[in-house]
């Protein structure tokens, strides 16, 4: 092997550092016209009437859309329940809501004639707390009900459950009562998370154009594009022929692009206007737009004396916000590992997808998971401090282990989680037990350090279909529908192509999504890429190399078998001058050297969850990560420094191990800002920090002294070369492993809501001195 | 964001003749604050007048007598690497060293700094500590006053219309100053300060004659306390009384609480790290 394996350099890294590659905000469309949009300034209310007549007037402003507009088209969308309308109809559901938006030759028409449209509102009821949303007093967000469209989520879905609750997830076994009646002890906690920004620096953005009434050709930096045609396809009555959604260089997605977020308008605005139509979100609107869901976890664990997890009951609440997106979904993988990457006999996990009156969130990095682990990983320090046990013992005793039958009822292969653990820990130096013994303290600082893991799925099931061409130069163009964020995704690619055919990477382009080239793909999410489209990908190039090898041994009159691939062409093995360059093959193959050879896969993995019983097989492949952390806590004024951290990855097989640094390192820095400082803070609704000035995102002055990311390659048997996700990894286990090192470096001081701002810190202790001074 | 004209002086009274045309009219100098404002919709100027093209006003000298002397136009990178901050008002330079991150210290400027108001900044408790003036220069003529009275509170400072800030001074320091500047953010290292702490001793002929603690960011104006007498236990109760007495804004970045607990312990540190430097 050469390409795999090996740090080849990143293929769309030049443009992007030289400034030339271009995004979507960079294209410029004869006759193009700029869009803003009137938001909802109220959490809820009713919309009595919107008048658009002036802006309309407004000289300049070319069209103005309304619900009125939606006429004659499906108004409502949405990837699991179809709750969201395209404008508002008749009422609001958070502060951000569209409600009107306009089409003007200029931006700055738009945004005045924003300002002259009419609109009476009837407030209503509001509520934004997940639990108290939750409960079956609360004013209900949506009245009506949506049918989903997509049938693998009817099926695996609880859909419909009553109130505000858009869905429920429930996995367990065995007996839960009888599991903590025979426990030594039993902890039960709650933990919170609250909402953040995914940050991605290049906000939402589309461009839309109708080549005729039947064909909307849109560019948007979608991390799904082929979800998105169909969304589109589905809002204007087209086939899916009629939409291409086109995807170039994206600055950014971590979730918060998978969905349709502001492409519909853009189309409708588009088609009422014939002219093509241009909206760039302003940073402020972003934070309307799209976020992580905030979470609360109920977390009940019975143990024995000897640390063995006997029982364990977890309830979680998500705050979708106003509209689902893929939120059941992301639920549900949040609820069969909600106990977390343990043997634990009797369980019983429960999740709720629970609308609120906050701008909807939709899939962060990890979805589900960051909430729950946050919780679990807790917990397991607690336990341990409880039992005078290493914590890195109580886990390692407790893990997963190959072939082990889970929660739902799959056997698990390719389980790196103990090696993962073990690394993570000796790389920051741990020492056993005294990690937790009341540390050496230096005037106000303390030290401590503390560990986490965490397993997540991988969406299932799915298909990935890609298609590999061969052209008379001896170049190879992949064609697929998986989306370049920064992720890397075209170099891994490219890799695995280059080795499926023994070609040398820089032989072999790798395609940006454009749905009228580009076959089927899921999504890039879920850390889905390398393994499906991977596995698609090499399967492609296996065939345009078996086509290659035929026409060689038809030609050379010898068996496949005795000929080798090499970029030159194919030669008889241990013979080089017996051998046919590229052009030579297509002229045996066509006779003529013109033409393609082509070679295609649908890769598709089976699966999925019976909804009742929670059973079934939840993901094509698992993949586990563990994060060390070492800080210094100043315990006056709360502050936290993080002197030391390693991540470790099970990632099957490195496809390219620098990119799998790079992705590991930077989720590092995300999830520590989400630890410490990130959260989207709303009063009544309204966002109280809802700019880039208020709302921090760490930068590079926040970065540990230290960092390593270190990699365990379990080889998965259906990954291509081994190779399982690794995307999200490292994002669940960052923020429980600081909370651990900060726990220990005060002698079991626990904060259970994130983030760990140094007023929560400071408060913690005082409230822990007043106790024991009580006690006295 | 709205349009707006932009007008573009030379001289400092042909500016201000600009700005004396109403209340749409803004001065603009680094822009950092500004155009947040004017995109944000909170400002709607229909002209701006650029100051960054004035002739000669960024410039950072220090007289005979050793008062130092900054143009207001002078980038808070250029106060921060200056050799004459550097070398004799080295709190000033590591001030604006801390403040925002370096692709905001090259534009804002320690003029429009000033005049923005905001009381999270680093640079102005500094100042205050320093007992820095502004000039100001207006179309009826040029006053100066000392930075503490210039702010007046959040986004308030005593600048009227038709009037800029020109420069500011800080005055000769008798025998030495000793001490820091200590900042302290409570979210992103590049984040606007939760509190800004200036602790400086100075020293006559190597004895401690005075003690400054200034408070910034924490309320709506800088707290400037000066201790003639100072001793350990002086200093000490110097952040007690500092604390008690700020009246301390409530926000994201804390509570009025935890922020008088912070100039509590973050005073007495820096004071004491003053201490250690005069009598080591
Ligand atoms: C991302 C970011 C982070 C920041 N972090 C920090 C921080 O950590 N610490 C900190 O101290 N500050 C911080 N700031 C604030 C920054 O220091 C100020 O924005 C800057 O100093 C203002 O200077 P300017 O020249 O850009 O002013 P401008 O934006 O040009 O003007 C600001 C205001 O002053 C007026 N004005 C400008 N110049 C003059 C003048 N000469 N006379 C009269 N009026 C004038 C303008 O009309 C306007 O009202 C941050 C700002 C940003 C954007």
């Amino acid at each position: 092997m050469s390409a795999v394996g090996s740090d080849v350099p990143r293929v769309d890294g030049n443009a992007k550092v030289s400034g030339s590659a271009q995004y979507t905000a960079d294209i410029e469309l004869p006759g193009m016209l700029h869009a803003k949009a009137l938001r909802s300034p109220h959490p809820h209310a009713k919309l009595v009437s919107v008048d658009v007549s002036k802006a309309a007037a407004l000289p300049g402003v070319i069209a103005v859309v309304t619900r009125d507009d939606l006429e004659g088209l499906n108004p409502y969308y949405g990837a699991v329940v179809e709750d969201q309308p395209v404008l508002a109809m008749e009422r609001v559901r958070c502060v951000g809501d569209v409600v009107a938006a306009v089409a003007a030759e200029e931006r700055e028409i738009a945004e005045e004639a924003v300002e002259l449209i009419e609109v009476e509102y009837e407030p209503l009821p509001a509520v934004f707390d997940v639990v108290e949303a939750a409960a079956p007093e609360a004013p209900i967000i949506h009245e009506e009900r949506f049918e989903t469209q997509a049938a693998i989520f009817r099926e695996q879905l609880n859909l419909n459950a009553g109130g505000n609750v858009c869905s429920v997830f429930r996995a367990g076994d065995g007996d839960v009562d009888a599991g903590f009646a025979e426990a030594d002890g039993i902890f039960e906690n709650t933990y919170r998370m609250p909402p953040v920004q995914h940050g991605h620096i290049e906000p939402h953005v589309a461009t839309a154009v109708w080549e005729s009434p039947n064909r909307l050709v849109v560019h948007t930096p979608c991390q799904n594009a082929v979800g998105l045609q169909e969304q589109l396809a589905r809002i204007f009555n087209l086939p899916e022929s009629g939409v291409r959604v086109v995807v170039p260089h994206v600055g950014g997605g971590y979730g918060g692009k998978t969905h349709a977020r502001l492409e519909p308008v853009t189309a409708l605005l588009a088609r009422k206007a014939g002219r093509p139509v241009q909206w760039v979100l302003t940073r402020e609107e972003v934070f309307l737009t799209g976020r992580r869901y905030g979470g609360f976890v109920r977390m009940k664990t019975g143990f024995k004396r000897d640390g063995s997890l006997v029982a364990r009951e977890v309830e979680v609440f998500y705050d979708l916000g106003a509209y689902a997106l893929s939120g059941p979904a992301n639920a549900k993988t949040g609820s069969y590992v909600a106990s977390g990457p343990y043997r634990v006999p009797n369980r019983r996990l429960t999740t709720y997808a629970v609308y609120t009156n906050l701008p909807p969130a939709g899939p962060y990095r990890g979805v589900g998971v960051p909430h729950v682990a946050w919780a679990y990983e807790s917990e397991m320090d607690r336990i341990a401090r409880h039992l005078r046990m290493d914590p890195l013992e109580l886990r390692l005793k407790n893990l997963l282990q190959e072939g082990d039958i889970f929660v739902t009822g799959e056997s698990l292969v390719s389980v790196g989680i103990s090696d993962c653990l073990r690394q993570a820990a000796a790389g920051i130096g741990w020492r056993g037990r005294e990690e937790q013994a009341d540390g050496a303290t230096e005037g106000s600082l303390r030290r401590g350090k503390g560990l986490a893991v965490i397993m997540k799925s991988t969406t299932t099931p799915t298909a990935s279909a890609a298609s590999v061409r061969l052209n008379g130069d001896g170049s190879v163009m992949l064609l697929t529908s998986s989306t370049e964020m920064g992720q890397g995704v075209r170099t891994c690619l490219a890799q695995i192509v280059a080795e499926g055919l023994g070609f040398p990477v820089e032989r072999v382009t790798v395609s940006a999504p454009d749905t009228d080239v580009t076959p089927y793909d899921k999504s890039t999410s879920s850390s889905r890429t390398t393994f499906h489209m991977g596995n698609a990908a090499l399967r492609a190039a296996e065939e345009v190399r078996d086509q290659l090898l035929e026409a060689g041994a038809r030609a050379l009159e010898v068996d496949k078998a005795d000929l080798e691939l090499a970029a030159t062409g194919v030669s008889v093995r241990g013979v080089p001058d017996r051998s046919l360059t590229i052009p030579q093959l297509l002229r045996v193959k066509y006779g003529d050297a013109v033409g393609s050879i082509f070679g295609s896969c649908n890769f598709q993995v089976k699966g999925g969850l019976d909804p009742k019983t929670g059973k079934g097989k939840a993901a094509a492949f698992w993949f586990f990560a563990a994060c060390a952390a070492e800080v210094e806590v100043d315990a006056e004024t709360g502050k936290v420094r993080v002197l030391d951290i390693a991540t470790s990855v099970d990632v099957g097989k490195a496809i390219n191990p620098l990119q799998c640094w790079l992705q590991n390192e930077g989720s590092m820095l995300e999830a520590l800002g989400a630890a410490f400082f990130e959260e989207m803070v709303f009063e009544q609704g309204q966002p109280v920090n809802g700019t880039l000035l208020e709302y921090m995102l760490p930068s590079m002055e926040d970065h540990p002294e230290r960092f390593q990311s270190l990699l365990v390659e379990t080889p998965h048997p259906d990954g291509p070369f081994g190779a399982k996700g690794a995307g999200e990894a490292v994002i669940p286990a960052v923020a429980p492993a600081i909370g651990n090192a900060v726990a220990n470096a005060l002698g079991g001081v626990n904060i259970t809501e994130l983030p760990l701002r140094p007023e929560r810190i400071v408060a913690a202790l005082a409230e822990r001195a007043a106790g024991a001074s009580r006690d006295k | 964001m709205r349009n707006f004209d932009l007008l573009e002086p030379k001289t400092v009274d042909e500016a201000c003749r600009m700005l004396d045309a109403g209340e749409d009219v803004r001065p603009v100098s680094g822009g950092t604050a500004l155009l947040i404002l004017v995109k944000q919709g909170l400002l709607r100027p229909q002209v701006l007048v650029n100051l960054k093209k004035l002739e000669g006003t960024n410039a950072i000298t220090r007289d005979g007598a050793g008062a130092v002397r900054i143009e207001a136009m002078a980038t808070i990178h250029e106060v921060e690497t200056s050799p004459v901050v550097r070398e004799h008002l080295p709190v000033l330079a590591a001030a604006c060293h801390q403040v925002a991150n370096i692709r905001i210290r090259h534009l804002a400027t320690i003029g429009g700094n000033l005049a923005h108001g905001d009381h999270q900044s680093d640079p102005p408790g500094v100042l205050v500590a320093l007992d820095a003036e502004v000039e100001l220069s207006g179309t009826r003529g040029t006053r100066a006053m000392k930075v503490t009275d210039f702010l007046l509170g959040t986004y308030e400072t005593a600048l009227e219309t038709g009037e800029m800030v020109t420069a500011v001074t800080v005055p000769p320091v008798r025998g030495r100053l000793v001490g820091d500047y200590l900042k302290f953010t409570t979210g992103s290292s590049e984040e606007r300060p939760c509190a800004g702490i200036t602790a400086l001793v100075r020293l006559e002929d190597d004895r401690p004659v005075e003690a400054r603690l200034a408070v910034g960011a924490v309320a709506a104006r800088p707290l400037l306390l000066c201790e003639t007498d100072p001793t350990e236990g002086a200093l000490q109760r110097m952040a007690e009384h500092a604390a008690d007495e700020m009246d301390a804004i409530p926000d994201l970045r804390g509570s009025a609480e935890y922020k008088r607990h912070l100039v509590r312990v973050l005073g007495c540190r820096a004071l004491a790290a003053a201490w250690k430097e005069a009598c080591p």
